[in-house]
């Protein structure tokens, strides 16, 4: 995760790839291919240990001949490994490199929120320069494109909240104990199995992809999966359009509106949810979903706005 | 595959901190004066290809193009121990030289009569590029060609490169002295208006705010342009860190933007840095930790820009975002606590429009260059207090502009011509609208900015409404 550029450029690509096989094994050759290139043009170019990464599809999933990026789940059939040589296989079992391929799963569904968000991000800039560039001010479509910014805002600050949870608990907080232990608490073997194991546990947790975080996960799920629709309410996925289209500043003609406040009542139904279950949820712990939820909620805007609403029930 | 980005520096302010950042660059990254990479230079793991490129004979090439109206300053890199950094290639001195006189409207027609040859410079070199992600330029707004030049080049850029990221690292004039610029209100203000309208993010460097930590943090009774230029590098190699040290978050440019910019128009960037010294001063040093370091770049004294200020109207300024990128040896779990104590002690107002946080990247350290303290920090944050730095701009081009003051300059140039001045007017109108926008921000009803008449604030207070959170 250090130096994980090779991952934004494997996915990259493979987010922008025209297949031009159908059959199964091919496509998988041109996935590998795809991560050697991006493992080769990456920081990483001069780690010897690079060869050993390599993508296999999960399970007995027949693996889909298109892949239209439309869903997080997108490249769940696709896994990634790691080649193991003994003696260091005691340790990184198979069982061991399976929890890594899910927690690998994980960042990619993230991965693609952020490029919806990112994509987003760069319509709503050709929209301003449009309505800015526009000679008569418009204000329909300034309210339009208020509602559209402050969307983008809020699920971004969530996905961004949320990389930023994983990102320094995961490779910073936990894997910096997992270092101490090593050196501290390993005596024999087993100590190194075991310490290890308990590193992949605190992983799972930070991930929310442990037994005990799944209702976290789901709604976590959820929200990824808002990015995703959101960015393909511009004019369904044609970010061109949507932007030269905004000559006539019409935006209601350019985008799916109704689909955007669909999207704006998952969400907010979502974070809703997610408020239930911290307040339901246990206050301690380093890796608990109560951290993350504080991130989210740091200015109190969340818990400000739904307490603001008890006011109002109780007041009526 | 890198995502590359191409530094154009104009004018004298613009080459002499684009010359800095440079020199940073090559320290960092452990490449020599002349391009080659210093044989301790192993340890890889850094992207040198976001800024340079590798020529045939493996020499380091920034991505960068200078530009200048007058030869001095460009003369003085070309003299001295740089000169072979560069790509000769893409060095443009006006033939003529004699600069842009502090005229705005001479550098922007200046650089309309020369668009030709400057545009080939910048399509090679983006030719060059494997997956371009955007520009960078380093000027300054009061002056001439860095306002001027620099202006028309934004607008260029912006119509060749519509898909690409425009960036700038704006130097805006020190408000405590008199210049020597009498027309500065008038350039500035003309600037804005591009890099309003032109750019995507604008790193605001005010030398204002760079003399008054000059002469109170670093104890300098007369601070020179050379020690003030050192902070802007430092500013400016601290800000690209997560691009050239790549982790998991805020690896590419647009990365940085879309959390730091959430409205495509309140793009200007304020920053802080800290601890900060200047060369051959090693004396200064302290204990850092995580916790002091955040601390310390949300104070007032830290942040280079002026109008971050504790005056009463400043009280009501927020944050709209914030990044920190925090080097050196850090314990991990500091962030936390240090967030929670921040948070705990109100150290920071936030909008109440929208969820907002401090974002922490913890960025890896250049091991070429030696530092005495243990952890520095810079500070990207979107504040709405830039407003008062706009006002204060509208203001001084207002007093000017009544007293119809040195306009004569301007109208020598087609833009002004037959005494039309409906250019100064139209920046205004927009300077005004941007500082509105960002007192808005303010608001907990930003939503509801730039619309007219009750109406359509009814039915956008209807659709807030509906979508409460």
């Amino acid at each position: 995760m250090e130096l994980a550029d090779w991952a934004d450029s494997f996915l990259m690509s493979l987010r922008n790839q025209k297949w031009s096989v159908v059959e199964p094994e091919q496509k998988l050759a041109e996935i590998q291919g795809l991560l050697e290139l991006a493992l080769q043009r990456s920081s990483c170019e001069t780690d010897q240990y690079k060869e050993r990464l390599f993508v296999y599809v999960r399970g007995q999933n027949k693996m889909p001949l298109s892949t239209s990026i439309t869903g997080i789940h997108a490249f769940d059939f696709m896994l990634l490994g790691y080649r193991v040589d003994w003696p260091v296989s005691i340790i990184v079992t198979q069982d061991a490199l399976k929890i890594y391929a899910e927690i690998f799963g994980y960042l990619v569904q993230v991965r693609l929120a952020v490029f919806s968000l990112t994509d987003v991000w760069y319509c709503l800039k050709a929209l301003m320069r449009s309505i800015y560039c526009s000679r008569h001010k418009n204000s329909h479509a300034m309210m339009d494109f208020n509602i559209l910014m402050k969307m983008r805002q809020q699920i971004n600050h969530f996905v961004s909240t949320l990389q930023q949870y994983v990102h320094s608990q995961l490779s910073d907080v936990s894997w910096c104990r997992f270092q101490h232990s090593l050196k501290h608490q390993v005596k024999d073997i087993l100590d190194l199995e075991s310490v290890h194991m308990s590193y992949l546990a605190d992983a799972l947790q930070i991930c929310f992809l442990s037994v005990e975080t799944k209702p976290v996960a789901l709604i976590i799920k959820n929200i990824l999966q808002c990015a995703l629709d959101f960015r393909h309410c511009f004019t369904g996925g044609d970010m061109d359009d949507a932007a030269n289209g905004a000559d006539s500043l019409n935006l209601r003609s350019q985008i799916n509106f109704s689909q955007v406040f669909a999207i704006k009542t998952t969400f907010e139904k979502n974070i809703r949810d997610l408020d239930l279950l911290y307040l339901k949820s246990p206050k301690y712990g380093e890796f608990n979903f109560c951290r993350f939820w504080g991130y989210l909620n740091y200015n109190d805007y969340y818990s400000n706005t739904f307490n603001k609403e008890m006011g109002y029930f109780y007041m009526n | 595959m890198p995502r590359e980005i191409i530094t154009i520096q104009v004018g004298q302010c613009g080459n002499q901190i684009g010359m800095e950042f440079w020199k940073q660059l090559c320290l960092e990254h452990g490449i020599g004066k002349d391009g080659l990479l210093e044989d301790f230079a192993t340890q890889g793991g850094d992207r040198k290809d976001v800024f340079f490129y590798q020529a045939d004979d493996q020499h380091y090439i920034p991505r960068a193009l200078l530009m200048d109206l007058e030869p001095r300053v460009i003369n003085g890199i070309q003299n001295s121990e740089y000169r072979n950094l560069y790509n000769h290639e893409n060095i443009f001195v006006s033939e003529h030289g004699g600069g842009a006189g502090n005229n705005w409207a001479s550098g922007y027609h200046q650089g309309e009569q020369v668009v030709d040859d400057i545009m080939d410079m910048i399509d090679r070199e983006a030719d060059g590029s494997d997956s371009l992600e955007g520009f960078v330029l380093c000027h300054s707004i009061a002056g001439g060609t860095g306002s001027g030049m620099g202006s028309y080049l934004l607008e260029t850029l912006n119509e060749r490169y519509s898909k690409k990221l425009v960036q700038t690292y704006s130097v805006f004039p020190n408000q405590m002295e008199t210049s020597d610029v009498v027309v500065q209100p008038y350039n500035s203000l003309l600037t804005l208006k591009r890099l309003t309208l032109n750019a995507d993010c604008v790193v605001v460097l005010d030398n204002t705010a760079l003399n008054r930590i000059a002469v109170e943090r670093l104890h300098l009774t007369n601070p020179t342009f050379a020690q003030t230029n050192s902070l802007v590098s430092t500013v400016m190699s601290a800000s690209t860190t997560t691009l050239r040290y790549p982790g998991y978050m805020n690896n590419d440019l647009v990365g940085l933007l879309a959390s730091l910019i959430p409205t495509p128009r309140c793009h200007f960037l304020m920053t802080g840095y800290t601890p900060l010294t200047v060369e051959r001063q090693v004396n200064m040093i302290r204990k850092t930790t995580v916790l002091d370091v955040m601390r310390r770049l949300l104070q007032t004294k830290n942040i280079m820009v002026s109008s971050y200020a504790r005056t009463k109207e400043a009280s009501q300024a927020k944050y709209i975002s914030i990044l920190n990128i925090i080097q050196g040896d850090v314990d991990p779990t500091q962030v936390h606590e240090s967030l929670q104590r921040i948070r705990e002690r109100k150290l920071v107002n936030f909008i109440e429009w929208g969820p907002a946080s401090i974002q922490v990247a913890l960025s890896r350290k250049s091991p070429y260059v030696q530092t005495t303290h243990r952890v520095s920090g810079l500070m990207l944050a979107n504040h709405t207090s830039i407003r008062h730095l706009f006002s204060k701009c509208l203001g001084q081009y207002e007093k000017l502009r009544k007293k119809q003051a040195f306009l004569d300059n301007y109208r020598k140039f087609p833009m002004f011509a037959d005494n039309d001045l409906s250019e100064f007017d139209e920046s205004r109108e927009i300077i005004e609208s941007l500082v509105d926008e960002y007192k808005a921000c303010e608001s907990p009803d930003y939503i509801k900015w730039g619309m007219e008449g009750q109406g359509d604030a009814s039915v956008a207070a209807a659709l807030e409404s509906k979508l409460v959170v």
